[in-house]
């Protein structure tokens, strides 16, 4: 637990240490406060104002994800500072797990700051805070925790490029097999059966996303979160479990 | 190099780079217009989930822009622009069925177009915003009054009125109105009697309440203007306070409104609801 703490901090530390993430945080942070100005053009409907607050938030915290994430072990294979790590009495499971709670660190971290800057312009229109976006990010942080165990995974196995093209292919699909399936259950056949597969093995996406609710203040459904978080977990601990079975097996 | 060149060469291709933005804008070049509009299923799927940004953005950056142009087109070019503002606005409702400012917006600005299904398509509007959108008392309020001007439809207006006079953060002189639509005698028998068959039909209790507030209301109205009646033929005026009433023993007190509202008397005898 002590390697996977200490891997964990270190990979934190090398993540909000990397200017990328800077440059990252700065076009948010204006994407976000743009939406003061979306503010203006609606004449004052707020709507518009926390939807797309929420979704810079979403976009900038997936790019964060992605930029970090699908070079983190191969970027340690290529420069060869992996060898040393496993010199020592650490173990590639180790290292696999202290790499996903750091960089889960990380990504949360800028995600918290985004919703910080977000809470601050819905403060300045409206005079008050929107508690219920603190629940989306929470989703956020969810989804977040699956894709850097994706990314992870991906990163274990093939070339950043590759893993970034990957990860961004299972994200779109992630978001529309539920659309899918809807369509699929009209033709029936096999396309049906096809397509349900992919709907219960590829990570679905679509539970995280609380965003249309928060904005409208509509009633979140309570057992949603918890299918969600529960949903997060079991799939972070497969990708997590499949990248260490990989990775154990590579040579290096 | 001197740093003085790297400033003056940075500079010239600044201004180069300005000067040709110039250029090209003074071309005026108009890319072809494509008539396309994707289905909501295929956009929905596509948009990660960010149906409501993709909405507002949608309506703030285009929709909202097509249709004020629309308003200042000829009569002949509204019959095609409304049928790409309609799949536009149907894409937008589809992504977000809650966001308002559509609703409300074309419910404001179609009836008053050339367009002459301006006013069906506001009804249409109106009523799936009334079902589907946020509360906002903008689209009941304006549906009624389509229905009050261009339909003459005093059901339906007195419908809506009643909607819009009860959704939250309605503006208190436009509550007011709304819920003092009717008073007018030229309607008030009316729409007391669309009240009593909603309250003597309705199998809604809350439906049922609100019929029957409405009837007191209406009830109140009527006694008050027989009481403003029998003072004039016994003093030849009209009083000028309902106070007055009381005083010369027509009334024993002035009736509490179950709206809280409280009424003066014009000139002309006539009942108003005081500001």
């Amino acid at each position: 637990m002590k390697i996977i703490f200490a891997i964990a901090k270190n990979t934190f530390r090398e993540a909000v240490r990397d200017k990328i993430l800077y440059a990252i945080l700065g076009f948010a942070a204006l994407f976000i406060l743009s939406s003061l100005f979306v503010g203006q053009l609606s004449r004052g409907d707020i709507v518009p104002v926390k939807s797309f607050g929420l979704a810079g938030i979403y976009i900038f915290g997936l790019v964060a994800s992605i930029f970090l994430g699908s070079s983190i072990i191969y970027k340690e294979i290529e420069r060869r500072t992996l060898y040393f790590v496993l010199a020592k009495p650490v173990s590639r499971a180790n290292v696999i797990l202290g790499k996903f709670f750091g960089l889960l660190a990380a990504v949360a971290l800028t995600t918290i700051f985004m919703a910080i800057i977000y809470e601050g312009v819905i403060f300045y229109q409206r005079g008050g805070f929107d508690y219920g976006a603190i629940l989306a990010v929470l989703f956020q942080i969810m989804e977040e925790s699956l894709f850097i165990a994706l990314l992870i995974f991906l990163s274990s196995i093939i070339p950043p490029l590759t893993s970034t093209i990957c990860a961004v292919i299972i994200l779109f699909v992630g978001h529309l097999t539920p659309s899918a399936l809807a369509e699929a259950k009209l033709v029936g056949g096999i396309s049906h059966k096809f397509i349900s597969l992919l709907y219960y093995v590829l990570p679905n996406l679509e539970k995280f996303d609380i965003r249309n609710f928060v904005v409208h203040n509509s009633p979140i459904p309570g057992s949603v979160g918890i299918i969600a978080f529960c949903y997060a977990l079991l799939y972070t601990i497969l990708l997590l479990y499949c990248a260490i079975l990989l990775f154990n097996r590579r040579e290096l | 190099m001197k740093p003085i060149f790297t400033g003056v060469a940075i500079v010239v291709l600044l201004g180069g780079i300005v000067g040709t933005q110039g250029l090209y804008d003074s071309k005026k070049i108009k890319s072809p217009e494509i008539d396309f509009t994707p289905s909501p299923k295929l956009v929905k799927s596509f948009d990660l989930g960010l149906h409501s940004a993709l909405a507002s953005y949608l309506w703030l950056f285009k929709t909202r822009t097509e249709l004020i142009k629309f308003l200042f087109l000829s009569k002949e070019m509204q019959e095609t622009a409304y049928a790409r503002y309609s799949r536009n606005l149907n894409l937008i409702n589809e992504l977000d069925p809650k966001y308002s400012a559509p609703y409300v917006f074309s419910v404001i600005a179609l009836p008053g177009s050339k367009y002459a299904g301006g006013v069906q398509a506001s009804v249409e509007i109106g009523m799936r915003g009334v079902a589907d959108a946020d509360p906002d008392w903008q689209i009941p309020f304006y549906l009624a009054v389509t229905y009050h001007l261009e339909l003459k439809d005093n059901i339906n207006a007195a419908k809506y009125f009643d909607i819009a006079g009860h959704t939250p953060s309605i503006p208190e002189p436009a509550r007011r109105f709304s819920i003092n639509y009717g008073i007018f005698k030229t309607v008030r028998e009316q729409t007391k009697q669309i009240w009593q068959a909603i309250y003597e039909t309705t199998d809604d209790e809350t439906m049922r309440e609100r019929a029957q507030v409405y009837v007191v209301h209406f009830t109140i109205l009527d006694y008050l203007d027989a009481a403003i009646k029998k003072y004039k033929n016994m003093h030849g005026r009209y009083p000028k306070k309902l106070e007055d009433l009381v005083s010369k023993k027509i009334i024993p007190e002035i009736p509490r409104d179950p709206f809280g509202f409280e009424f003066t008397i014009g000139t002309d005898g006539d009942l108003r609801v005081k500001n």
